[in-house]
């Protein structure tokens, strides 16, 4: 009961973050093993950085995701959660940026500008959620929130 | 569809980037919660300083709270003070008025009770002139 209530709790807390995690979590994991790879990716790039967008889709997705669960189930690793989180966003800032970048050579932006400006979209939300990430932890560091005592200030 | 020779490396650039920034905030991140953990053991041998240094912060804020509703509550009353005062001047002249109008207007009933003399006398002399007409 407890357990459901902290999963439903993290899906309404970080609806965005979830939904992006698992999907591109589910869609990583192909191009990681080499099953599906997408036609963009394929035609643009060498197999060693195809390799690496798969690596860097798939781990970021599998660090949000990590860093969400375990900082919902456990909360004393707060800290450690979100250090997890931003990585694992800064990972799908760059796997979408590289995709958006590669996306114009395979098709016109005519053509792909939609998709272009959804990935653009994703990558500035990510990066937004990792600098945000950022300043929470830098708050945890200030001495005024964390030492709601220390004898010195 | 052929491939730009500069495509690669922007996007060699951009992985690595991003890896590099991503394991710069995994150790980030690791260093705080390993100095939040040493924060923590050593809470204990601080807490009794703490709970004091907190009771006396308390303290403190609480004086300073009851020093500036003080502050305040004497304001008010300066201020009450200087509205009754002023009221009592705008009484006053009020007083005054009245009264210089009250006197204004036993003069002007005492005027007007001469003109009518003087009315009455000057209809008494025309009425006179007229019985007598001179030459």
């Amino acid at each position: 009961m407890r357990r459901r209530h902290r999963v439903r709790q993290l899906v309404l807390e970080h609806p965005f973050e979830l939904f992006v995690g698992v999907l591109c979590f589910a869609s990583g994991l192909p191009v990681l093993v080499g099953a599906v790879r997408p036609g963009t990716i394929i035609a643009a790039l060498p197999p060693a950085l195809q390799l690496g967008w798969g690596v860097s889709l798939t781990g970021g997705a599998a660090l949000v995701l990590a860093g969400l669960l375990s900082r919902t189930f456990n909360p004393f690793w707060f800290r450690g959660g979100l250090g997890l989180e931003r990585s694992g966003m800064l990972l799908l800032t760059t796997s979408m940026a590289v995709y958006a970048v590669v996306l114009p050579y395979y098709s016109s932006l005519q053509q792909s500008g939609v998709t272009f400006a959804l990935l653009v979209a994703l990558s500035l939300a990510c990066t937004a959620r990792a600098f945000a990430i950022k300043q929470v932890l830098r708050k945890l560091e200030d001495p005024r929130v964390k030492g709601a005592g220390s004898a010195d200030d | 569809v052929p491939t730009t020779d500069w495509l690669p490396l922007v996007v060699t650039g951009l992985l690595s980037g991003g890896a590099g920034s991503a394991v710069a905030a995994i150790v980030t991140a690791r260093a705080a919660s390993r100095r939040a953990k040493l924060d923590e053991r050593a809470q204990p041998a601080q807490i009794e300083s703490t709970f004091l240094g907190g009771a006396e912060k308390a303290v403190q804020a609480l004086a300073l709270a009851l020093d500036r509703a003080q502050a305040e509550i004497n304001d008010l009353k300066r201020e009450r003070d200087e509205e009754r005062l002023k009221s009592r001047e705008k009484d006053r002249r009020i007083q005054e008025l009245e009264t210089l109008m009250s006197d204004m207007r036993k003069e002007l009933d005492r005027l007007s009770g001469k003109m009518e003399q003087a009315r009455t006398l000057v209809d008494e002399v025309k009425a006179e002139s007229a019985e007598n007409p001179p030459g």
